[in-house]
């Protein structure tokens, strides 16, 4: 035993109690062993430790107490005072607690006793924690406890110790680890509470102490390291009520139960709130962190607790009965909560700084000695401005930004055109689209809205809430991105920077681009942007298994958000997908490894299968209708055929005409003939090219059109030509040196000719597009298709006719309009037009149809509007058809009013006598005149429903196949569209979102897996 | 190798190009609507008979005028109406109306599909005028037509008519330019479903003088063909026929008679570029000595004139007049003609015309015509209708009915043409700026 070389009244018992605590142990007993200040008795408990914790501490002739392996901390304190005889001088007796892996610095009691001797008030003291590994990382200077229960100890995460918490003062507790108190306010209190088995001990003593009018204080010149070993999960929690010998759970039970059985009982209430509060947040920060066993234990600590009130009971009972101070005593000690925010703000901060920054070099990494002679002897570097411009950032940057501006000046402000619909003011018309379970879109609809319409209305929040704000600068920026996308991701195939910029160059140029920027696809632009990056992330075929699946749910993040503009993207996935399980089988076959073959298929299965997913109910509608596989969001307008689409180019208005031929396939078949893995890329290239070509000759109907329109296979160019600028940027990279060392051959003509077609071809490209910005399909809104006096009533329908242009032929067509224009989202929901009103509007152009009105009535169609330029000979025969009266001609178009009386809601009594009742919106309450038949004229759907006295009015489909609803009695009655299921699959598809996300972002790692270096 | 894999390439890109060229589909094709529109036949003025000649029995038909407008099978190949006109979908086939006033006068006209305007190169306001125009509206709204009237005094005043929905309004001759003798009306809708049908009656003192169904003009033009000019010798005196030309344009016109006959044809002298005035009706005497029968004119002018050319027939010893109005050059078509036995009179440089002739008992039977200047025909005993399968070029017809209440007239023209309109598409585009 050391050598006491200081007088002092105290006698000091130290108690070490150890649990597998082998490891530490040898160092705790040295340390033990040399202090300063001579303990007067030592004495150990083992609790069941399954390893040679007990026969080191007998080799160190330190008596030991057996106790069970669940016996818990408190306990085998109690049981050590219980055992060792007390001293005469029974105010001066301490009890010094030892844990098993914490080691005190030699003069550590030397420092806590002087500090006692002037403090008789002072029941319990305790030293300043530093870690075991890193001994300058500062872990507690007291303890305190947090309202929602947290373990509160005032420091920043890894907090270097530079003696600025030094000093003595008083705190609410100490840690248990090093704990000096004095022995008979231990045995008053009745020493660590029972309940309290491991864990906030402490918290718990501390606290009784002060309450019992005492004083406790921590010592920063008395030092000691401590492991944490329980807390950091480096050994197993065996005590009595560790539910599954879960640290946390117990952690967090404990927590709760300090605060509910000391605190005064009118905070009762506000404290269970914040516990319950507190621990669904953190259930759902561990959740994100993909740590569900740490989720519930959050959850379970406080029910485990809740649900069993005669602990608390018995607890509050105990503390009464020592209670000498009121509880207000403690307010100093518990943390302010401004602190605790600023405190979490700092650490959240800290640990971001640390990701971004992790390795920047700092004043310590520079090893070379300031040298003033040498500063002197070197050269002023002058900073060149002109080579900037050399950099070929800058080059890409600055043509980029021209080719733009130059390209959309006809685009600065809201766009319209092509594709894109109307943009919605507000974030909040976009949100409701996306939610409501019907849409007012021709003779409606309920149709699920694309996911899109969702992600755009989340991104329009950066945007003050401004969707067209977002669609423009988006549309403006799209070559921008698409050329960072691809400069990035062309880092994998080539160092050369002026290569790589004029690859992504060229991508950014492409037809596809082009004529997707032109016509505002966004499906098409959403994935040429986020393709390199999906394909950086899984860039061969092979190899599939070596994948984390953090990675492949990054991924499938990247093709969901994609699919969620069009589910094209997912037929681009399919076919990767069976190409590599193709692969896959041809493997299998020769080293017949079944695991490896499955974990391949798992991964493409989650590939395959998750856009599907989150992107439901939507995505299921279109395994129902698979044309709808084929469809890009908004206006559906046509290609160019397949032979546009074998040079590259998408065709369609805004496209590249036939002439401005890009160097896509040729690149494409020029890397078929490779040996390499030139090769593959090529094929995949050609694959998807063929791909475009089959596809492009099929004409599909839909998105509110009936006219046949020739497919758009933007998607699948956009494979082919990432593919083609892939392949010709390594075959330039691998060629320069072979040209340079070769006489002149075949290769050399080759690449001349390549460089020529694709030299002509950008100036095309970029002439052409620049030539035609005035021209573009899309442009800046300047004027409304609809008159503002027909949106003036809220429940009209008004069927618009109007004369456009598809491909040099211009033809009539018509749709029902609900008093506004299109906005975005809606194409994407409307509804084929019904055949009865098709026929209607053709014999309202052919002059025959002489119930035409008749058939507009029915359908609550009340004002036909004619938009200029039209066929004089249209509105000729629409005048001399008769059932329509002209209300207006201006120089927007005519407008005749259908003259039978017609609405939304049709009212017919038993006499036959109709009445219009008051509609606006999609639901509304009104009242019915007497019994009869009410007639909704939206389309038929079984959301509908009409509730009179709490009761549904039976529904059923008259023969235009409008809902109507028998009435039986007078009175007020309420019309609505039941969106359960909607709500109920949008629910699901929110959590299918969280879930991919989660699965997305980094893993949080359990304490277990922390390695005790980034630990202390 | 390499050589294989560029063959099976170039194969596979060669095939799948030929195939998607060859099912590519053509979305340039434009798709048409073909339809007939609905004809309307007169109403049925008070005294008079108006039989209305059908092809088929199934053909759907309402009254305008009765509340329900649904549409009905006839029933019949002769519809007898009471008073109200009606409506008839006959799919192409043109009904051919005929009127009498017992022993008084006879009439027939086309019905017709409703047009933006008509006119009408016929009547008097003077006070031997019995007659009136009638303006229908067969649609389901308030449609307005007006009446423009010019007479040998030049423009009379316009009169706008409010039609009610599915209505017939009457309005008398002599209230559009009164005491004028010669008269050219011109209706034109401003909007609704407009037909016109112009009743010439004539009386002086208690003398009826006859009257006539009015058939009316779509369009003037610079060449006008009237086929079917009753030539009735009465006592070796050639009749006298009165030309009624009008132009409507600023300028005035030029025009040259030249008159077809199965004589050969010539002009007649004063007829060669002649200087007609615009704004002012006109009626000529036209007495020209040809042979019995019919006879056609053909006008030919530097302006668009609008001409009719009014005989007095008799029959069964009644006096009457008819008004024989231009016919368009002759294309396929179909009319009904069940029961009313027309001779018809085709002319032209070079007639060649294939017929079709149907008949009650359901025979059918072809029928060539070829000659030339003038050819009549006679339409066999129980035809119901008559098809024009081929016609030469700018070949002409009118018919002549000789009935016992007088003779009627009607041009052989088609009363609803076959409107192709480019079918309407449902296109949510027309909602996109």
């Amino acid at each position: 035993m050391a050598t006491s070389k200081i007088s002092d009244p105290f006698h000091v018992t130290a108690v070490i109690v150890s649990h597998d605590g082998a490891i530490w142990l040898p160092e705790v007993v040295a340390a033990l062993s040399s202090q300063t200040r001579r303990l007067d008795q030592i004495v150990a408990v083992d609790t069941g430790s399954k390893d040679k914790s007990a026969a080191l501490l007998k080799a160190a002739k330190i008596p030991v107490l057996a106790m069970p392996r669940d016996a818990g901390f408190g306990d085998a304190v109690y049981r050590a005072v219980e055992k060792f005889p007390k001293s005469n001088n029974e105010r001066n007796e301490w009890i010094w607690v030892i844990h098993d892996d914490c080691a005190p610095k030699s003069d550590a009691l030397e420092k806590l006793l002087v500090e006692l001797v002037d403090r008789p008030n002072v029941a319990m003291a305790g030293p300043k924690l530093l870690g075991w590994h890193d001994r300058s990382h500062l872990l507690e200077v007291g303890v305190s406890i947090t309202n929602n229960g947290d373990r509160w100890t005032g420091m920043e995460a890894h907090e270097y110790d530079q003696g600025q918490h030094d000093g003595i003062r008083d705190v609410l507790s100490v840690s248990t680890a090093g704990a000096l108190i004095r022995r008979d306010v231990f045995e008053e209190l009745g020493g660590y509470d029972p309940q309290l088995a491991l864990f906030r001990d402490d918290v718990d003593f501390g606290w009784r102490i002060r309450m019992a009018g005492h004083s406790i204080i921590v010592v920063t010149d008395s030092v000691a390291f401590h492991a944490q070993a329980a807390a950091s999960e480096r050994r197993s929690v065996d005590v009595e009520g560790a539910f599954l010998h879960r640290p946390l759970l117990l952690d967090r039970r404990n927590s709760a139960y300090v605060l509910l059985a000391n605190s005064s009982a009118w905070l009762l209430p506000w404290l269970i709130v914040q516990l319950i509060t507190s621990a669904a947040i953190r259930s759902i920060g561990y959740l994100i962190a993909k740590l569900p066993g740490y989720a519930s234990d959050e959850i379970l600590a406080i029910a485990s607790l809740i649900f069993r009130p005669a602990i608390l009971r018995a607890a509050r009972k105990e503390r009464r009965i020592h209670r000498l101070l009121p509880p207000r005593v403690i307010a100093d000690f518990i943390p302010p909560r401004l602190t605790q925010y600023r405190n979490g703000l700092n650490n959240f901060l800290e640990s971001i700084r640390n990701r971004i920054f992790a390795k920047l070099p700092t004043d310590n990494d520079i090893d070379e000695e300031f040298n003033d002679d040498a500063d002197l002897l070197t050269p002023v570097k002058a900073f060149n401005w002109g080579s900037v411009f050399k950099r070929p950032h800058v080059v890409l940057g600055i043509s980029l930004f021209i080719f733009i501006l130059l390209s959309s000046r006809s685009r600065f402000g809201s766009l319209i055109g092509g594709a894109l619909a109307t943009t919605p003011h507000g974030t909040s018309t976009l949100w409701r689209s996306y939610i409501e379970s019907w849409h007012q879109v021709g003779m409606g609809s309920s149709a699920p809205t694309p996911p899109w319409v969702a992600l755009l209305s989340i991104l329009s929040l950066f945007f003050f809430g401004k969707p067209a704000v977002l669609v423009s600068l988006f549309i403006f920026f799209a070559p921008a991105l698409m050329a960072v996308s691809a400069y990035k991701f062309l880092k994998i195939v080539t160092a050369n920077s002026w290569l790589r910029v004029s690859a992504s160059m060229l991508y950014a140029i492409s037809p596809v681009a082009i004529a997707s920027v032109n016509t505002g696809r966004l499906g098409t632009l959403v994935l040429l942007i986020l393709l390199p990056w999906i394909v950086a992330s899984i860039s061969s075929l092979d190899n599939f298994q070596r994948i984390s699946w953090r990675r492949i749910f990054g991924v499938a993040l990247l093709i969901s958000i994609a699919t969620s503009f069009t589910l094209m993207v997912w037929l681009a996935v399919l076919v990767v997908t069976a190409v590599g399980v193709g692969l896959d089988i041809r493997i299998f076959n020769a080293d017949l490894n079944k695991e490896l073959f499955d974990q391949k298929l798992k991964r493409r299965i989650a590939l395959l299968a998750t856009p599907v997913i989150v992107t439901a109910p939507w995505s299921l509608v279109a395994i129902i209708n698979p044309s709808r596989f084929l469809y890009e969001p908004g206006i559906l307008l046509s290609g160019g055929g397949p032979n546009l689409a074998f040079l590259g180019n998408p065709g369609g208005p805004g496209a590249l005409p036939w002439w401005a031929i890009s160097p896509l396939t040729l690149v494409l078949i020029v890397a078929y003939f490779a040996r390499t893995q030139l090769r593959k890329v090529a094929q995949m290239g050609i694959l998807f090219l063929l791909f475009s070509v089959a596809l492009s000759a099929i004409s599909i109907t839909g998105n509110g059109t009936i006219a046949p329109t020739q497919l758009w296979v933007g998607v699948f160019l956009a494979v082919a030509t990432l593919a083609a600028v892939t392949v010709g940027a390594i075959i330039l990279n691998d060629l320069r040196d072979y040209l340079i060392a070769t006489n002149i051959n075949y290769r050399h003509i080759l690449s001349a000719c390549l460089l020529i077609i694709t030299m002509g071809y950008s100036a095309t490209a970029f002439s052409w597009n620049i030539s035609q910005a005035s021209s573009s399909p899309v442009y800046t809104k300047s004027v409304n298709i609809l008159p503002e006096y027909l949106g003036v009533e809220a429940d009209a329908k008004t069927l618009v006719l109007r004369e456009i242009t598809n491909r040099d032929l211009t033809s009539l067509a018509f749709y029902i309009s609900r008093g506004s224009d299109i906005a975005l989202g809606e194409p994407d929901v409307a509804p084929i037009q019904d055949p009865a009103i098709a026929k209607a509007v053709i014999e309202l152009a052919d002059g025959s149809g002489l119930t035409t009105s008749k058939t507009f009535a029915d359908f609550g169609i009340k004002y036909l509007f004619a938009k200029n330029p039209i066929d004089k000979d249209v509105v000729s025969t629409i005048d001399a058809l008769g059932g329509f009266a002209r209300t207006s001609a201006t120089t927007d178009g005519i407008v005749w009013k259908v003259s039978k009386p017609t609405g939304r809601l049709v009212f017919t009594n038993i006499k036959g006598e109709v009445t219009l009742l008051a509609s606006g919106g999609i639901g509304v309450t009104t009242s019915v005149p007497g019994p009869g038949i009410i007639t909704l004229t939206e389309n038929y759907d079984l959301g509908w429903q009409i509730l009179q006295n709490g009761l549904k009015l039976e529904r059923s489909e008259n023969e235009d196949g409008l809902p109507q609803f028998k009435v039986l009695e007078t009175g007020e009655f309420t019309l609505i569209h039941d969106g359960t299921l909607r709500r109920g699959a949008l629910s699901l598809q929110f959590i299918a979102w969280v879930v991919l996300i989660i699965l997305t972002l980094p893993a949080g790692r359990r304490k277990r897996e922390i390695s005790e270096m980034e630990l202390s | 190798m390499k050589f294989k894999n560029g063959a099976i390439l170039g194969a596979v890109i060669a095939m799948v190009l030929l195939a998607t060229n060859l099912f590519d589909a053509n979305t340039n094709a434009r798709q048409y609507s073909k339809s007939y529109p609905a004809v309307v036949c007169p109403p049925n003025p008070a005294g008079v008979t108006t039989t209305t000649s059908v092809s088929s029995k199934k053909t759907p038909y309402y009254r305008i005028g009765n509340k329900s407008t649904k549409l009905v099978n006839i029933k019949t190949l002769r519809y007898s109406s009471v008073s109200d006109p009606i409506l008839l979908q006959t799919e192409g086939v043109t009904p051919i109306s005929f009127q009498s006033r017992t022993s008084v006068w006879a009439g027939s006209v086309l019905c017709t599909a409703p047009a933006t305007s008509q006119w009408f190169v016929g009547g008097t306001s003077d006070v031997s005028s019995k007659g009136v125009i009638y303006l229908v509206n067969s649609g389901l709204s308030v449609a307005i037509a007006d009446i423009f009237t010019w007479s040998e005094n030049g423009e009379q005043a316009v009169k706008t008519i409010s039609l009610k929905a599915n209505s017939t309004v009457a309005v008398k001759l002599d209230s559009l330019a009164p005491g004028d003798s010669n008269i050219v009306v011109k209706v034109v809708a401003r909007s609704g479903r407009v037909n016109s049908f112009l009743v010439d009656e004539r009386v002086k003192g208690l003398q009826k003088l006859g009257g006539d169904s009015v058939n009316a003009i779509s369009a003037p033009a610079r060449k006008l063909v009237i086929s079917g000019i009753p030539q009735q010798i009465v006592k070796k005196k050639v009749p006298t026929h009165y030309l009624r030309l009008f132009v409507p344009g600023v300028a005035d016109a030029n025009f040259t008679l030249e008159l077809l006959s199965s004589n050969g044809r010539f002009i007649p002298i004063g007829y060669n570029e002649r200087k007609l005035i615009s704004g002012s009706v006109v009626e000529l005497k036209l007495t020209p000595e040809v042979a019995k029968g019919a006879f056609a004119i053909q006008l030919t002018s530097d302006q668009p004139l609008v001409a009719a050319i009014r005989s007095r027939t008799t029959s069964n010893g009644v006096s009457d007049f008819l008004w024989s109005t231009p016919s368009p050059a002759l294309a396929p078509m179909q009319i009904a003609i069940g029961g009313i036995l027309p001779k018809i009179i085709f002319a032209g440089d070079a007639i060649a015309i294939d017929l079709k002739v149907e008949f009650s008992n359901g025979k059918v039977k072809e029928q060539s015509i070829t000659g030339s200047d003038l050819v009549s025909w006679q339409v066999p005993n129980n035809a119901t209708a008559i098809t024009v399968l081929r016609a030469g070029v700018d070949n002409y017809a009118g018919a002549l009915i000789a009935a016992k209440s007088g003779y009627a007239f009607f041009p052989i023209a088609s009363g609803a043409e076959l409107t192709k309109v480019a079918i309407p598409s449902s296109n949510i585009r027309v909602l996109n700026p």
